[in-house]
């Protein structure tokens, strides 16, 4: 059985030291190569937009993309989960 | 936990000291880590980071991907025939299981249709020599479809598509 597991923190934040607690997982049913994940990450470069983990090659390697709104100052990230419309290729936070 | 097909895929975050007797099935870091000193390095792959916790994806088995369109194309100036991958050119949707293609050439270029793994009918064509995936049911509001038939031609008023409704 192949089992892979993969540090999702990108190269160009190697220095990040926070505590990406509380991760949550949504699979694109119609293309399941792209995977969603979030957790208590904030966004490294600030601003009110909280980030998530995307992968388009079935989690093999992992972006961040800071696209969810509602973050600040005190609460760079929140309790973030998503989900993938049935067969409607979007995605909800 | 989520099942795809007959694999999971889930996520789990922990402490994230580079040691390989932590992840007895392997591991990979894409951040930057000596697994021998077991130590975090910064983006200068040098100055050490502090442990702390992160986020893991694991699969159990190997994801799925739904089917892919190809074309098969002859290069004359080599004699031979060349297999290119457009949805992966694309990044464009998956195909539905079952789907049919149907293609023609006309002046402007190659044309491809295929049903997508959501039910919609996509477009595929040539812009500067790259291809371009369009979702036609997004740009029209058509009905998605589960049924994979699909027909296609140009002609002098332009572009025709045929498919048929669930």
């Amino acid at each position: 059985m192949d089992i892979k597991v993969v540090n999702m923190i990108p190269k160009a934040l190697s220095g990040e030291t926070d505590q990406d607690s509380e991760p949550s997982l949504a699979v694109n049913p119609i293309n399941p190569q792209q995977i969603v994940a979030t957790a208590f990450t904030p966004n490294p470069s600030g601003g009110t937009l909280a980030p998530i983990f995307i992968s388009s090659n079935g989690g093999q390697t992992w972006t961040l993309n800071a696209i969810v709104p509602g973050a600040t100052q005190d609460y760079p990230t929140n309790d973030i989960t998503t989900a993938f419309g049935g067969s409607s290729n979007v995605l909800y936070a | 936990l989520t099942a795809v097909g007959s694999t999971f895929c889930g996520v789990f975050s922990a402490n994230n000291t580079p040691d390989q007797s932590h992840f007895p099935n392997g591991v990979t870091y894409q951040r930057n880590a000596n697994f021998t000193t077991k130590t975090l390095l910064n983006v200068d792959n040098k100055t050490t980071v502090t442990v702390s916790i992160d986020p893991f994806f694991f699969s159990i088995g190997s994801v799925p991907d739904f089917p892919h369109v190809h074309q098969l194309y002859y290069n004359p100036s080599t004699r031979s025939w060349i297999d290119q991958d457009v949805t992966a050119l694309t990044g464009g949707s998956r195909a539905a299981s079952s789907s049919g293609t149907s293609g023609f050439g006309s002046t402007d270029g190659p044309h491809a249709y295929y049903v997508g793994a959501d039910g919609h009918v996509y477009h595929l064509y040539k812009n500067n020599n790259n291809w371009i995936d369009q979702d036609l049911t997004a740009l029209t509001g058509g009905p998605v479809t589960q049924i994979s038939a699909i027909s296609s031609f140009a002609s002098t008023d332009g572009l025709h598509v045929f498919y048929v409704t669930s």
